[in-house]
This record gives structure tokens, C-alpha cells and sequence, in this order.
């Protein structure tokens, strides 16, 4: 397992937590339902951003810890941290992830363009598609790995 | 399974002649990871002429006796 595999393993099973809380999270502020959108709409940019802030420390600390563990299991004090197989699987899997997010898009445009979406539901709707692109573009880095791509 | 590229290489020979030079051996003289040249060898990677060239340098040898197009050329060296 190559140190890029191992931090793609260590993001996936850390994201994964970190955003299905944030979605029980907001369930249990059901209280929004009531409030006006733009009161609403503030109370979600404010838990979302700290969920991001979250997501950028967590990132760091992984790309720290990921190292420092993979050093540990090899035994490697300088690996080489990315190559250029690394960087074109890294492509790959971001295009899905770009394909994924552009199709959520484009269908809260349509649910929002047809009445079907509130406002703050297609803000939700486009940042937890967001982290799915973001889980999403992991998981296919981790397969490509896998099958030796 | 991933779908095997045309470029094949004898890259696994030519370690074996080096003196059974290990495939970490040679990812680190080239600066790659371990994992890249086992795909490599396995056809499963196509490199960049970048990389192709350190490799073949590595053996010293010229860059199509280590890597040759599967469908036109046989590699001059086999």
C-alpha cells in the first residue's frame, strides 16, 4: 500500500463520520422548518462553515498523521509522497467527482427552476452533494488503486 | 481488473539481470513509488517518456530495449 493509498483509506473512513453527523445534526434541528428562509438559510451557513473548518483541520491532520503512520508500518523515512501514477489515478477520480457534483447541480437548478425545492433544501441538497463527490472521488481513487490501475 | 496497456516492457528481466535489483530498489533510483512499478512491470501503467527514461537509464540500456509498443514492434533486445 502506497502512502496516497493509505491516506485516500484514513480520508474516507474519517469523512465519512464527519458528514453523516453533520446530517444527523441538522435532522434534529428540525426547528428550522419554522423559522424564515433567511433566518434559516444563516443557521445553516453557520453549522455548515464550522463543518467545514472541521473538514480542513481534519485534512491537515491526516496529511500529517498519514505520513507519520505509514512511516511507522514501512519503516521509510523519506517515501516519496506522490508520483505521477499518484497524480493521473488523483485526475481520475476528481473527473467523477466533478461529473457527480455537475449532475446534483444541475438537478437542485431544475428542483429550484420547478418550485420542487425550497431554498435552504437546495443549499443542503448542493453541499451534501458536495461531500458526496468529495467521499465519491476517494472511493474511486481507492479502487483504481485496487485494481492496479 | 484494469485493462492492460499496449506498452510492454522487460523491466522485470532487466532487474533480475542487475543483480536481482528489488522493485523498491528501482522505484527509489527513479523516484517513484513501489507500487508504480509493479504496475508497470504488469502492463497495467503506460509511463511518461519522462519516467521511461529514467528507467531505461537505470539499465543503461536504450529506451526501446526496455519498452516497446505490443501490437507493431518486438523489442530489439529479446
Amino acid at each position: 500500500m502506497s502512502q496516497s493509498e493509505l491516506r485516500s483509506l484514513i480520508a474516507l473512513i474519517t469523512w465519512l463520520p464527519l458528514y453523516t453527523g453533520f446530517a444527523i445534526y441538522l435532522k434534529s434541528q428540525i426547528a428550522w422548518a419554522g423559522l424564515e428562509t433567511s433566518e434559516a438559510l444563516r443557521s445553516f451557513a453557520q453549522a455548515a462553515l464550522v463543518v467545514v473548518v472541521l473538514a480542513i483541520l481534519l485534512a491537515i491532520v491526516l496529511e500529517i498523521g498519514g505520513s507519520i503512520l505509514y512511516a511507522i508500518i514501512t519503516g521509510e523515512s523519506q517515501p516519496v509522497l506522490s508520483d505521477e501514477r499518484d497524480r493521473l489515478l488523483e485526475l481520475k477520480s476528481m473527473q467523477a467527482a466533478f461529473i457527480a457534483f455537475g449532475l446534483a447541480f444541475i438537478a437542485v437548478l431544475a428542483g429550484l427552476a420547478f418550485g420542487w425545492l425550497q431554498p435552504l433544501a437546495a443549499l443542503m441538497t448542493l453541499f451534501f452533494a458536495l461531500a458526496a463527490s468529495q467521499v465519491l472521488a476517494v472511493a474511486i481513487k481507492l479502487a483504481l488503486y485496487r485494481l492496479g490501475a | 481488473m484494469a485493462a492492460k496497456t499496449p506498452v510492454a516492457n522487460q523491466i522485470r528481466r532487466l532487474r533480475f539481470e542487475s543483480g536481482e535489483m528489488s522493485q523498491k530498489a528501482l522505484a527509489e533510483a527513479v523516484g517513484v513509488t513501489r507500487q508504480t512499478i509493479v504496475a508497470i512491470e504488469n502492463a497495467k501503467y503506460a509511463p511518461s517518456l519522462e519516467l521511461a527514461f529514467l528507467i531505461a537509464r537505470r539499465f543503461d540500456k536504450p529506451l526501446e530495449e526496455v519498452f516497446w509498443y505490443q501490437d507493431t514492434d518486438a523489442p530489439k533486445g529479446s
